[in-house]
């Protein structure tokens, strides 16, 4: 279980996150959204070990900020919103990277499959850096993959740390990406995402956490979280929350798109 | 196997699995396999004509008596120490190249042209004209090891600042990165300068041979004084090869899998510190090696340091000798200075590496 209560940020002189409380239980998808500036990848840097906080963060019990890289490793892969690398690796070499120290024999059938899990079959002996951006970020998805592969291990469940992981990707591979993210938390690990796509979020997320100003303003269960008050607080953007294609479902319109900001406020 | 034998097979396995292990060990095994060869090669030239073959059946034990007695002492008491030395010395500038470069991040951080070296050298020179002097006390209880470990002081406080000054947040700036290595190294050799100027008759021509570096007069005691620090240093290496590895994700990706970068941090300076100063205080500034040799590897064998690490050990030790060979030949019965060998090869190459990747300087 993921616990964070009272965490605060500071960066330099500036507060980034003031009193945030967050839980991610096992098997559960849960999207941080919030509008730029919010404090979604400060919070997720340092629930991953990598800010200093005041306040508390525990990932099994364990404190965090205090934890050894590698017993944090153990538990939890983090996808980062940018990632660099600066020698020539393959790809196939990249995802290994994720593999425990010692992993071998067991390895050699994860590789593939991770890579197949991002639709990258067929990639493993192309150089990254060659890669287009989409492709870039699937191979890190895939070596994050490597690195939890079991979503539960010893009866101890296992985390994804997601930074924006469909932001450069096509539509299809937005919906695939998000489906693996969904299927690791069914099959009982914990996801925690930040997205911005609001309704990738109303279509995957079991639980919602809006950020606003370094702090949560409504958290909960998608449909309570996505309504026009929020939202429009929030993101301080003319929109609506619509709720046609299936029964219970919701999405989100903006109103500036051809003009529409007007029928906005003539209604 | 030809040189377009072995290109296709590097480009079938890029287009196939993307796992170059195999080759990379392949690789090792052909370079170990050459540093042998290279090293009878090494023992049996210079302007005694004893062959490489008979050179191979005495140290073999196999047939005594072929070689004559003046032979024997320029080839064992000799040439042997200088093979050894030379050996020792190429491995360890190579490593400390590819090291650092997994450190900072960039294919062209290297001892020599970071300041490295001029550090190491400021900390031997220090111990040869003070030594009598202001360091004696020191000097007396590190006896053999002085100057070894002044270098080693050296070019350790040298890395250390270089680090602080070029890395900010975990990302290094290659353009700092160089020009604060151009400041050090200016720093480091103006105060070697005024050493220097205290120097004495005899000191100045013991520091003469640091300048361009040399192997010459090596003796099995010089071996004594540098195998200490460089052996472990390039074990050391080995441990964190892994590590070094998922440093090129950046220190944040690292850290997220499991990676203390902070401790591969301290080892990798000191590990390098450690061989750069060893090899500056026995054989003085021999440059490029550090760079050509990683940057070869990786072309064929890929980044991995698993491989790469081992495979720039031998490879640096194999070119080492045959530079070695050169500045014995070039201007027999004289020799040039190996340095000057190495430079007139690796400048242009560190040349050509820049103008194939002008990229690489994006500031």
């Amino acid at each position: 279980m993921l616990i964070a209560e009272k965490l605060e940020v500071w960066l330099g002189r500036h507060r980034i996150l003031s009193g945030v409380d967050l839980r991610a239980r096992p098997g559960e998808l849960v999207v941080v959204i919030g509008p730029n500036g919010s404090g979604k990848t400060t919070l997720m840097r340092a629930l991953s070990g990598d800010l200093d906080y005041a306040g508390s963060a525990h990932l099994h019990g364990r404190e965090i900020a205090r934890a050894r890289p590698g017993d944090l490793a153990a538990m939890r892969g983090v996808l980062p919103q940018h990632s660099t690398l600066s020698f020539p690796f393959t790809v196939r070499e990249i995802v290994r990277l994720g593999l425990r120290e010692g992993a071998t024999d067991a390895g050699s059938s994860i590789v593939p499959a991770a890579l197949d899990r991002v639709d990258l079959s067929g990639f493993e002996g192309r150089m990254y850096q060659e890669l287009s951006g989409g492709e870039q970020q699937r191979v890190q998805l895939a070596r994050v993959l490597c690195q939890v592969w079991s979503p539960v291990v010893d009866d101890m469940a296992r985390y994804l740390f997601l930074d924006e992981p469909v932001s450069s990707l096509d539509i299809r591979h937005q919906i695939q990406i998000m489906e693996v993210a969904r299927d690791f938390a069914q099959r009982g690990g914990g996801v925690l995402a930040i997205l911005h796509d609001l309704n990738l979020t109303a279509m995957y997320a079991d639980h919602v956490v809006l950020l606003r100003n370094g702090a949560v303003h409504a958290e909960g269960k998608p449909e309570a979280v996505l309504t026009d008050g929020n939202l429009r607080a929030v993101y301080d953007c003319p929109l609506s929350v619509n709720r046609p294609p299936a029964p219970g479902q919701v999405f989100v319109l903006p109103h500036g798109a051809r003009g529409d900001a007007g029928a906005d406020a003539a209604r | 196997m030809t040189f377009a034998d072995v290109l296709s097979t590097v480009q079938a396995g890029r287009r196939s699995d993307g796992d170059r292990s195999a080759l990379a060990r392949t690789s090792i095994a052909v370079l170990a396999a050459l540093l042998v060869l290279s090293f009878f090669f090494s023992l049996a030239s210079g302007a005694s004509d004893a062959s490489a073959w008979q050179v191979f059946l005495e140290a073999a034990g196999l047939h005594t008596g072929t070689l004559q007695l003046s032979d024997r002492i320029i080839v064992f008491d000799i040439r042997l120490p200088r093979a050894v030395l030379g050996v020792l010395i190429g491995a360890s500038l190579a490593v400390s190249g590819a090291v650092m470069q997994g450190l900072f991040r960039n294919p062209l951080a290297d001892p020599g042209i970071v300041g490295v070296t001029a550090g190491a050298s400021l900390g031997a020179v220090s111990f040869i004209v003070l030594g009598a002097t202001a360091l004696a006390p020191v000097s007396a209880l590190l006896g053999l090891y002085a100057i070894p470990t002044g270098a080693f002081l050296g070019g350790l406080a040298i890395t250390l600042l270089l680090y602080r000054v070029a890395t900010r947040r975990g990302q290094t700036s290659v353009a700092t990165m160089l020009l604060a290595g151009i400041a050090l190294a200016a720093l480091a050799m103006a105060v070697t300068g005024v050493l220097i100027f205290h120097a004495d008759d005899q000191q100045l021509r013991d520091l003469t041979f640091w300048g361009l570096g040399s192997l010459a007069g090596a003796t099995w005691t010089r071996n004594l004084m540098a195998a200490p620090l460089i052996l472990p240093a390039l074990a050391g290496t080995m441990l964190i090869a892994r590590q070094l590895n998922t440093l090129a994700l950046g220190e944040g990706a690292a850290r997220h899998l499991g990676t203390d970068p902070q401790r591969i941090k301290m080892i990798s300076i000191v590990c390098v510190a450690a061989a750069t100063g060893a090899s500056v205080a026995v054989s003085g500034g021999i440059g490029f090696v550090g760079i050509v040799v990683p940057h070869l590897l990786r072309l064929v064998i890929g980044p991995d340091h698993r491989y790469l690490l081992p495979a720039s050990a031998l490879l640096g030790a194999i070119l080492l000798l045959f530079a070695d060979a050169i500045a014995r030949q070039i201007v027999a019965p004289a020799e040039l200075p190996i340095g000057i060998v190495t430079a007139l090869a690796g400048a242009p190459f560190f040349l050509w590496i820049l103008l194939r990747k002008r990229g690489i300087l994006d500031l």
